[in-house]
């Protein structure tokens, strides 16, 4: 179970999040959506321990060990000059993994990174950060730049993934999170609001009145 | 073809060049004369082989040129026309000195860097631990296996003319090659993810450069080693130092010029054992600043 209390979370005198308090109590995809600097990536870096907040995060009664929290952000930190498997390796070096796991993506091997699209620098970001088990997965505008082969991929391991643990993928494209989310989180002003499966419907009225 | 010629050598010369600016132009032509007349003509009756290094500019322009789909049907000729009016002042000086036989070298050069494959879209592969990346990054970034000839030539040539000065300056240059690879930083985050956790990292990211170091230098311990045994004692020094570069980048950071100075201030107080006697204090502070790094608290 995870349970998620934001007191607040401020960038220098701007306050982003505020009052956050959920919980999360059994595995699934759960959606986050908001608007563009509503917080959602600083949400994700407070579950993921990139980013100091007032509050606590616990899974399972525990306070959460960042390990156990896979972050895939929107712009993936990747290095230019390596190819996909190089990069690949680089984080198996880096969670100390004994062996380089298959890939879920296709990429050229003989390419740089650098050369790639920005799709293709997702691909290969993922396939590095998912040769470790998690569990929590973020992924943070996921599906943006992936064509719609890799949309439809992805969607699959994701399923897969929300089987056995719990997955927040934010997004700007409501259709897809509302078919695979069990619910989806809205951050507005600071603050966020949990719209069960059967409440997606008032998802895109609440922001007609935009 | 001479329009396309003309064309593409004015856009690479554009970047030196402002566009019908005569006096320019004339400063230019000036300085260059001097140059070629003052300057170079009176070494290279001396030193005609370094004249040569030239080429390493004409495979740089080489390597780094993406016009190649424009000019494939005249691939060879609109190549070798554009490298000779690079090397125009170069081979002028040839002929004056009346050394033909460099030309001829230098013509051979250029032949031999158009017609080599291309091996763009072949990724050189570098034999190092990619704990840390940077040294295949920059390896290939700014293709630094470019130095081994070199180098080579330098040891060679010092220990024939016994100036052992010449066998240090190459290590040297690999030194500062290397110095460079170090301190370039990781992003904080693959720091913040990773299992080692505070001192396993440190330790880990220093048997990495040690490993990495050692295959950098191998080729030139063994020649060294071919020559005169007693001067392998040089890399131990060397691999100190190195270490100690990432130490100080740990320890500093954030900040370049702390490590630029701590660098500079151990690298001249050598001769006194001060970076041996640092090394704790850094070691100190590489771990701390990692723990810092990786253990993000919450609360403010």
């Amino acid at each position: 179970m995870l349970k998620l209390v934001i007191e607040k979370k401020y960038y220098r005198k701007n306050k982003v999040l505020e009052s956050i308090d959920f919980e999360i109590s059994s595995n699934g995809i759960y959606g986050v959506i908001g608007k563009n600097g509503a917080g959602k990536t600083t949400l994700f870096q407070c579950i993921a321990s990139q980013t100091p907040y007032s509050g606590y995060i616990h899974l399972n009664d525990k306070p959460i060990d960042k390990d156990a929290v896979g972050w895939c952000p929107t712009n993936p930190f990747v290095y230019d000059y390596l190819t996909s498997e190089e990069f690949k390796s680089f984080f198996a070096k880096l969670y100390g993994l004994k062996k380089v796991n298959n890939d879920l993506f296709d990429l050229p091997k003989n390419q740089l990174i650098k050369e790639f699209s920005t799709g293709m620098k997702k691909k290969a970001y993922l396939n590095a950060l998912l040769q470790k088990k998690y569990s929590i997965y973020l992924f943070d505008e996921v599906f943006n730049g992936l064509d719609i082969e890799s949309v439809f991929t992805f969607e699959k391991i994701i399923r897969k993934l929300g089987e056995s643990n719990i997955v927040f993928v934010s997004s700007h494209i409501l259709p897809p999170l509302f078919k695979i989310c069990k619910n989806i989180f809205l951050i507005e002003d600071s603050n966020i609001k949990k719209f069960k499966k059967n409440e997606f419907d008032q998802i895109e009225s609440f922001f007609d009145k935009y | 073809m001479l329009g396309l010629i003309y064309f593409i050598t004015v856009n690479n010369l554009r970047s030196y060049f402002g566009r019908k600016d005569l006096l320019f132009y004339f400063i230019g032509l000036l300085s260059l004369l001097f140059l070629l007349f003052k300057g170079l003509y009176p070494q290279i009756e001396k030193y005609p082989v370094w004249f040569l290094a030239f080429v390493i500019e004409i495979f740089r322009i080489h390597q780094r040129r993406k016009d190649f789909f424009i000019i494939r049907r005249l691939y060879f000729s609109i190549l070798f026309c554009e490298y000779i009016i690079y090397s125009i002042p170069i081979l002028i000086l040839y002929a004056i000195s009346d050394q033909w036989e460099y030309i001829l070298i230098l013509l051979f050069f250029i032949l031999t860097i158009i017609l080599l494959p291309r091996y763009r879209g072949n990724v050189v592969k570098y034999p190092f631990f990619v704990f840390s990346p940077f040294w295949t990054i920059f390896f290939r970034k700014n293709k630094l296996f470019l130095l081994y000839p070199i180098s080579v030539f330098l040891i060679i040539k010092g220990f024939t003319i016994n100036n052992i000065g010449l066998v240090y300056f190459s290590l040297a240059l690999f030194f500062f090659g290397v110095y460079n690879i170090l301190t370039q930083r990781e992003l904080k985050y693959h720091i913040c993810i990773s299992v080692y956790k505070g001192e396993k990292y440190l330790l880990k990211q220093l048997k990495n450069t040690l490993a990495n170091s050692i295959i950098v230098f191998s080729p030139l311990i063994m020649l060294i080693m071919f020559y005169d045994i007693v001067q392998i004692w040089i890399f131990f020094p060397i691999l100190f130092l190195l270490l100690e570069v990432n130490l100080i980048k740990y320890a500093f950071f954030e900040n370049d010029i702390h490590q630029v100075l701590v660098f500079i201030f151990c690298l001249v107080l050598f001769p006194f054992l001060l970076p041996l006697v640092a090394f704790p204090y850094l070691y100190y502070l590489s771990v701390k600043n990692i723990k810092l790094f990786q253990d993000v608290k919450t609360g403010y």
